[in-house]
């Protein structure tokens, strides 16, 4: 008996201290438990109150955090989106739910990729940048996105977690400055073209002013002995009966006029003076130009046609010598186009009363090359044997003056087309 | 009466050549190379017309002309100017400033001079009817 109960004291102690340490094994998870709680409480709380929008989603893709500044960002409370999956979070970015960023953590694809501007992974995070336009009540905004995945202790993947940033200041900014960057350096390219032309002009003027000074003296200093051989030319002929003597006093004859028009182009273009403008009459002014250069070439046997659409009376503004220097020069390049026989001109003249007249002289001639078309305009190029290259560059000039426009088409061994738009008035003043 | 013309050009074969020219087409014709002696010549000779050049070292040919056109006894004479440096438009008012009749650019057709010269004639002819 003594001994059962001994037994029995026995096990009312053991009874206790197991109880003892039961309650304090009790009292020590719920300590446990209260600081876990508070931990995750804390972890709440940072995401919660994180500057940035940042959300984080379980890997059954089901929103597990939605912090306030995403609310405000996206309008969406956290009660409204947390436990739902379905990608219900792209709504408030896209309005549409389908795959984000966060989702290429779990997987890849190549389609959500492609609406980003650009995604760029570092380990085993993901950068992105997006216009999202339903956030800010569909103001829509640039973001920067950064989605990470969540370990467990054993390195599973349990979720991921997603920060957004708000970059429309910066891109606005980044805007600004690649549009000055690019005015700037369509500032600069255009003053680099004023300088480059300003240049160019300075150098053609020195040139030009030189040319002036050349050609008064050659004119001079070589028209008078040239005077003095069509002169003696004539008296040969008057003196003489030898008809063999008129096919080569004609050619000197011939050969002095030749002289005397490369003299003339030369000063005609170093001595261009600002037009005289007056009421010109286009067509009779047209038509004794085309008589000139036809009685000129009256030995090569071209057929020149002419359409023209006004009357004899038809003025515009201009200065009718620069005029005829003009059409001359053209109607001449126009002829010597054309071989002995072939090929023929046609001249339209399109006048618009008040406007503007159009001339344009077309031949059927040998054509410019290409390389060559570039260069046409430049004094001193030309391509003719006995040619000075001034003709087209005192076009060129005379057209300036007048406020027109001079263009040329060609194709070797089909022709030339030259187009004449002149203005048929003129502010005097 | 053959009509009487006097030439004035420093170029002196030029000036032997108008001067055959003008000879063959049946004038008579002083011809001088210095400007400086166009007037005397000209108030002496009293030509019907006179052939200037208006480029000539020395004397300008704008000088003659001044010359002849304020002398009482040769201010009536046609003066027919010849350059090879102006061209007729460009120097028009210039010319008729002078009161220079004609104007020919060097190295003009020795048939213009012929034709200007009976022009100026013509002129002269009507108005004295």
């Amino acid at each position: 008996m003594k001994q059962k109960v001994r037994r029995q004291i026995n096990f009312n102690e053991q009874l206790r201290v197991i109880n003892s340490r039961l309650k304090q094994e009790i009292r020590q998870r719920k300590k446990v438990e209260e600081e876990l709680k508070s931990a995750y409480q804390r972890l709440a709380d940072i995401i919660e109150f994180l500057p940035d929008p940042v959300f984080v989603i379980d890997k059954e893709k089901k929103v597990i955090a939605w912090n306030k500044a995403l609310e405000e960002m996206t309008s969406v409370k956290k009660e409204e989106i947390i436990g739902k999956g379905n990608f219900a979070y792209a709504v408030p970015f896209y309005g549409k739910a389908r795959p984000v960023l966060i989702d290429l953590i779990f997987m890849e694809d190549k389609e959500v990729e492609a609406r980003y501007s650009f995604v760029r992974r570092q380990a085993d995070t993901l950068f992105a940048e997006v216009f999202a336009p339903m956030v800010y009540g569909g103001k829509g905004a640039f973001l920067w996105l950064k989605a990470s995945p969540l370990y467990d202790s054993k390195h599973n993947i349990v979720g991921a977690i997603e920060t957004i940033r708000d970059i429309t200041q910066h891109k606005e900014a980044e805007a600004i400055l690649k549009k000055d960057k690019e005015s700037l350096q369509l500032l600069m390219k255009e003053r680099t073209e004023q300088l480059l032309k300003v240049q160019k002009e300075l150098a053609d003027a020195r040139h030009l002013s030189e040319i002036g000074t050349l050609a008064a003296t050659i004119a001079h200093e070589l028209r008078n002995p040239l005077a003095a051989i069509r002169t003696a030319a004539y008296n040969i002929g008057k003196k003489s009966d030898d008809q063999r003597l008129k096919p080569h006093l004609e050619n000197i004859d011939k050969k002095v006029a030749e002289c005397d028009q490369i003299i003339t182009n030369l000063l005609n273009y170093s001595r261009i003076k600002t037009p005289h403008f007056a009421e010109v009459k286009i067509h009779q002014l047209l038509n004794e130009c085309i008589a000139q250069t036809r009685q000129r070439y009256s030995s090569l046997k071209i057929r020149l046609r002419k359409f023209c659409n006004c009357k004899e009376n038809d003025t515009i503004c201009a200065d009718a010598v620069q005029l005829k220097e003009l059409f001359n020069n053209v109607l001449n390049n126009a002829f010597e186009a054309c071989e002995q026989n072939k090929g023929s001109i046609t001249v339209y003249i399109n006048y618009q009363p008040a406007s503007h007249v159009t001339v344009v002289i077309e031949d059927t001639g040998i054509g410019i090359p290409a390389e060559h078309m570039k260069h046409l305009m430049q004094p001193f190029f030309t391509t003719k044997q006995k040619g000075t290259g001034l003709g087209l560059a005192v076009c060129q000039q005379l057209v300036n003056l007048h406020q027109g426009t001079i263009s040329i088409t060609s194709k070797v061994g089909k022709g030339t087309r030259v187009t004449i738009n002149l203005p048929a008035v003129h502010d005097r003043s | 009466m053959e009509k009487k013309i006097l030439v004035v050009d420093d170029d002196k074969e030029f000036l032997e050549e108008l001067q055959e020219t003008l000879t063959l087409s049946g004038y008579e014709v002083k011809a001088i190379s210095d400007p400086r002696k166009a007037l005397a010549v000209a108030m002496q000779l009293k030509p019907d017309i006179i052939v200037l050049d208006l480029k000539m070292p020395g004397m300008t040919g704008f000088e003659v002309v001044n010359k002849i056109k304020s002398t009482p006894v040769t201010e009536h004479i046609p003066i027919i100017a010849m350059s090879g440096f102006f061209t007729a438009e460009q120097d028009d008012s210039l010319l008729s400033f002078f009161q220079i009749h004609h104007y020919l650019r060097k190295p003009f057709n020795p048939l213009d001079i012929i034709a200007r010269i009976e022009e100026v004639f013509k002129e002269t002819a009507h108005k004295r009817h």
